[in-house]
């Protein structure tokens, strides 16, 4: 801890910064215990849209490495470095089968084989002796995932409920963008709600919708796949649920950014899913799925023409606005890349509402530490095969104000709704969202939420 | 020779150095470059978005000169970051043309751009050249 507690005014000289991050928790090369921990699981890597007729050189947990479609459409992730000479494959020539180098002519399968070695007498065995770094990938919804850890722990890719099953007639549309920041600062914005309240409404004018500027009341609940980060906010007559999805270890889910807080809604789904996928320790991708219904996004607001490579249909998240427009309207782009390009949590002092983030770390921190002692990952604890269930969820409902109870009535309700959500979890998707709307009906009707607060009063 | 009409525009595309909207000799208009900057002095997020506001700054000229898009026979694109927004500037630009009558074009990157903005465009158009 930086000792600033007897710091005289203007006493800058005597506080000195700590310029040394949480290693274990932010560095992610090979080797590093935050790398290892990472390399559990499936991240997104490209859109399957860059894959088109020439490799493409990505690095990724400070890998630097190639990926590329060859002609049969199986998508290859290797090392970017040859094995014969070490010649970068980003200049190989895509096959029918895998990809060629430059160089010498040695030919490379998707999974790592060398078919060929051209260069080598008839006969020569030398292909037999080695395998190129390969990692396995998996397409969906216009993202290629891949797998990075040992081969023989591959976990099932886990596809989200949100994704397909609920709504059905959800569509999903992919983007990418670089942020040149350490991931985890990124990945713990999701786990800061207040922030929505202060950055996108109070402290440089509304950015989303003006619902944002009522201030929330916080809850953060343990779910089988990581953190709820709640925050219940009073619209007039209205109260208005933002749960938003903390999954373990970088993704996370959101609702819509254009909420009318006047209008009831009953959307246990996502506007967006995202992953913040570590390029380096200091860069990092926001790769997401926008997705596109009439449950979350009834006005059909989303922007379509306007996801993709390098962009979002919501403000702040690039560098594309001139700089004076972001020092006047800071979106999160700015107050990320801004704490550094690796946050120091030793010069950090964290309040009330960093419960979120501290609870972020503790949980990947267990995981690191799980993985180092060769124990199996805690969290998430629902990583099966088939569909996994999500809690993200957009509630918008009648609850008459409750005089000077209202925060207590606020955060109760917020809390017992996501208690519903999170006990529905096993149900099949339209049975469990019809058993969420009823019960949370069932609740406001019968007067139990007046009556916890009164006791705790 | 045809002597030089300077266009000021009353309530034009915000002014940001000395310069005059479009300069006329002889027919041929050649017009200043325009920013991303709308009518409300904000510069929006996103080279698409740019784009369309540079468009629609260059249409607001060409119009109170009298020229449209169609008249139009040369541009010239700046960018601030080609790799990244050539393509997505492209998507836009396409947009405001007959596709069988694109003016010729010049895109090239640049270090820097007036106010931070990622694109501007100028042009050169002909009166007349438009046909009917």
């Amino acid at each position: 801890m930086s000792k600033t507690l007897n710091i005289p005014k203007f006493g800058g000289y005597h506080r000195r910064l700590q310029l040394e991050e949480d290693r274990e928790l932010t560095n992610v090369g090979p080797g590093t215990p935050g790398g290892e921990y990472l390399r559990r699981f499936w991240h997104p890597v490209a859109l399957a849209s860059e894959l088109k007729d020439a490799p493409l050189a990505i690095r990724i947990l400070g890998e630097d490495l190639v990926i590329f479609r060859d002609q049969r459409g199986k998508v290859g992730l290797l090392h970017r470095h040859c094995s014969h000479r070490g010649t970068s494959l980003e200049f190989g020539i895509i096959s029918e089968r895998g990809i060629r180098c430059c160089y010498h002519g040695w030919l490379y399968d998707v999974d790592g084989t060398v078919l060929e070695t051209p260069t080598e007498p008839a006969g020569s065995t030398l292909k037999t002796t080695l395998c190129h770094g390969a990692y396995r990938t998996h397409e969906y919804g216009g993202l290629v995932f891949a797998y990075m850890g040992p081969p023989e722990e591959t976990p099932p890719f886990p596809v989200y409920d949100c994704w397909s099953s609920y709504p059905e007639e959800n569509r999903l549309v992919p983007y990418k963008i670089h942020t040149p920041c350490n991931w985890l600062q990124a990945h713990e914005n999701g786990a800061d709600p207040i922030h929505t309240a202060y950055l996108h409404a109070i402290v440089s004018g509304v950015q989303f919708s003006p619902s944002f500027s009522a201030l929330p009341q916080l809850e953060f609940m343990e779910t089988p796949v990581g953190l709820l980060s709640i925050a219940t906010r009073r619209w007039n007559g209205n109260l208005w649920i933002r749960a938003s999805d903390v999954i373990l270890p970088n993704a996370a889910q959101f609702g819509t950014g254009f909420v009318d807080g006047s209008r009831e809604k009953f959307a246990v789904c996502a506007w967006l899913s995202r992953w913040i996928v570590p390029i380096d320790d200091r860069n990092s991708y926001a790769i997401g799925l926008r997705h596109f219904n009439k449950l979350i996004d009834p006005l059909d607001e989303g922007r379509e023409d306007l996801i993709g490579l390098g962009m979002v249909d919501f403000m702040g998240q690039t560098d594309e606005r001139p700089y004076p427009e972001r020092q006047k309207s800071p979106g999160d782009y700015d107050a990320l890349v801004g704490q550094r390009s690796i946050a120091i949590h030793a010069n950090e002092h964290l309040g009330s509402t960093d419960r979120g983030v501290a609870t972020v770390r503790r949980q990947i921190r267990r995981g690191i530490r799980a993985v180092q002692e060769g124990k199996p990952l805690p969290m998430p604890r629902r990583y099966a095969e088939g569909i996994m269930p999500t809690y993200n969820a957009e509630i918008i409902f009648a609850v008459p104000p409750a005089g000077e109870d209202d925060a207590k009535l606020i955060q109760a309700f917020g809390r017992a709704v996501c208690e519903i959500i999170i006990r529905t979890g096993d149900l099949p998707p339209g049975e469990r969202h019809r058993k969420i709307e009823q019960d949370v009906r069932e609740l406001v009707k019968s007067g139990r939420l007046m009556a916890s607060i009164r006791q705790t009063a | 020779m045809a002597e030089a009409v300077f266009h000021v525009l009353d309530k034009g595309p915000e002014m940001v150095a000395p310069y005059s909207h479009a300069v006329e000799v002889d027919g041929w208009l050649f017009v200043t470059g325009q920013m991303p900057i709308a009518p409300d002095g904000s510069v929006p997020e996103g080279i698409e978005n740019q784009t369309k506001v540079v468009f629609e700054n260059l249409k607001t000229v060409l119009g109170r000169v009298g020229s449209n898009l169609r008249e139009v026979v040369s541009a010239r694109v700046f960018l601030t970051h080609f790799d990244a927004h050539y393509e997505r500037m492209n998507t836009v630009y396409r947009t405001y043309f007959d596709a069988k009558r694109f003016p010729a074009r010049t895109c090239v990157g640049v270090t820097g751009l007036a106010r931070g903005c990622l694109v501007e465009i100028d042009f050169i158009a002909r009166r007349g050249a438009g046909g009917q």
